[in-house]
């Protein structure tokens, strides 16, 4: 767990972080001779997690890795890992023993063990970086490699659960921030084009898309047939298109209508300014339109805190696990305001 | 953007617009609310594979029993027992030895999904050295072709030279990997 309760990816700065608030880089590894988790029996799970933990174990030190078995955090805590993208729900709902989440100090790299797959290692960095996630976990992947023997098969790559990941079973995803490509109705078509490119976007738009403020992700489909360099080094460009059609769109707001993007920025302040509750979705989709205001530099940027950041803790179990203690939804309502009105700068 | 209604339940607005591409190919679909976290296509909720893989299998999903299904020969896997059922119901596979199984009953699918049947990615360590060399030979035995192709003959004969030094290495390090 990282000393400020929050990790690198929502804390930290990277390139292009005004639309692409993270980069993710994921690597599927199954370990030979093993069932799939699907069919995997109790006795070969703890075999397989004492391997995991031995293998971790003897990695460099400087990677600061320690497992966590899932029976042994709290549902809260639980919750947060989910909320901070560093276990699936999938993962963390009815833990059993041999499950367990491996982390860094920074809470940067993750490695789910027995989710579908036998291991599923991420490397999360705040903006544009998925070159140097790939980096990250390509080097965290030949660290292990000393210790476990991955399922390869020359022809199909890495073997995993499901075939759809075959191959590279690498997923590589960016998080991006797009309120202005929403707001212009230009979301539509842009994701069309992406469709085009092998490129999945996760996330709705549309009347429904302001309460999950504006946030989509953007990932690779295929894995299978090409290197993990090409499927990131085209993920990136991916994102750097979209990001520029973002800024356009951002641009063309501000020229076209800014006394209505002005109104609505200004409003969303207002609220966030003066409200004494605030439920999560109530909150994300305001925080969207006050960083719309920001970006086209009507509002003053949030004190120490990046979009992520806001939007992180005001997500209930993280919320819950800065304040120490569990609280109702009532009670959580009342805390995410005052804990915005903290990091917003009244002019 | 208004989406008239959902394409699932014919009811509904629709107010979710999911795009799926496969191999290029484009679905899209606009579903209402529900629907769409029926279809897991909502966010913070896994994306439904099984669902898509079953479809992908052709109209193999359960309750949508269809003649391809009768036409499947039931096989199994020697080492961990996953059935053809497994697979159609799940989507999923049971071990890495599954895929001796089933691996020609996947390949349309793995051509329709990713365009592709074979890897072109990294290769781990430890079985690494013996790929890594049959993979430079392919790449070597293109370039020689080419060049007799192009008459380039002295490049050729350089390119010949390549593939016994490469062949004899790797006849080695396959020996010494089965030690």
């Amino acid at each position: 767990m990282s000393d400020s309760g929050l990790s690198l990816w929502m804390t930290g700065t990277g390139p292009d972080q005004d639309v692409v608030l993270a980069s993710r880089v994921r690597l599927a590894r199954n370990i030979q001779g093993y069932s799939f988790p699907n069919s995997l029996p109790a006795e070969q799970g703890e075999k397989l997690t004492a391997a995991v933990e031995d293998a971790i174990g003897h990695i460099e030190p400087s990677w600061n890795l320690s497992l966590s078995r899932l029976t042994d955090v709290s549902a809260l805590d639980r919750q947060v890992l989910v909320e901070k993208h560093l276990a699936s729900p999938l993962l963390v709902a009815d833990p059993i023993r041999f499950e367990g989440v491996v982390t860094d100090d920074r809470e940067s790299i993750s490695i789910m063990v027995l989710e579908e797959d036998h291991l599923r290692m991420q490397v999360l960095l705040p903006g544009l970086q998925l070159d140097e996630a790939w980096g990250v976990v390509n080097r965290l992947d030949d660290s292990l490699e000393n210790r476990l023997t991955w399922a390869f098969d020359k022809k199909l790559g890495y073997l995993t659960t499901y075939p759809t990941n075959l191959g590279t079973a690498m997923r590589a995803s960016v998080m991006m921030h797009l309120p202005a490509l929403v707001l212009t109705r230009q979301a539509g078509p842009v994701f069309g084009a992406l469709a085009q490119m092998g490129v999945v976007v996760r996330g709705l738009y549309g009347e429904g898309s302001e309460g999950e403020g504006h946030i989509f992700q953007i990932s690779n489909q295929v894995s299978l047939g090409r290197s993990e360099e090409e499927l990131v080094h085209g993920l990136s460009m991916v994102a750097q298109q979209v990001a520029g059609r973002e800024r356009q769109a951002r641009e063309l707001l501000g020229r076209n209508s800014e006394s209505a993007i002005r109104d609505r920025v200004g409003r969303a302040f207002g609220i966030l300014a003066y409200a004494r509750i605030l439920t999560s979705e109530e909150a994300i989709r305001l925080l969207s339109d006050v960083k719309l205001g920001q970006d086209l530099t009507y509002l003053p940027p949030f004190s120490s805190a990046t979009f992520s950041e806001m939007v992180s803790m005001t997500r209930p179990g993280i919320l819950q696990q800065m304040a120490g203690q569990d609280l109702d939804a009532a009670q959580r309502d009342m805390l995410r305001a005052e804990v915005i009105q903290r990091h917003l700068t009244r002019t | 953007m208004n989406g008239g209604t959902c394409e699932r339940c014919g009811v509904e607005p629709a107010v979710v617009y999911v795009a799926h591409v496969v191999n290029g190919q484009k679905t899209e679909r606009r579903l209402c609310e529900a629907c769409a976290k029926a279809e897991g296509a909502w966010p913070g909720v896994a994306v439904n594979w099984p669902l898509q893989l079953g479809q992908l299998f052709g109209g193999m999903v359960p309750g949508q029993a269809s003649k391809t299904e009768t036409n499947l020969v039931q096989m199994q896997c020697a080492r961990c027992g996953w059935t053809t059922a497994h697979l159609q119901q799940t989507g999923q596979l049971g071990c890495d030895a599954c895929y001796e199984t089933f691996g020609p009953l996947l390949e349309p699918t793995l051509r329709r999904i990713h365009g592709a049947v074979e890897h072109g990615g990294k290769i781990p360590h430890r079985v690494g050295g013996v790929l890594r060399a049959e993979r430079q030979l392919l790449q070597l035995r293109a370039d020689l072709r080419e060049a007799i192709q192009q008459e380039e003959f002295e490049r050729a004969a350089e390119i010949r030279d390549k593939i016994r030094v490469l062949e004899h290495a790797s006849m080695g390090e396959g020996a010494d990997a089965h030690e």
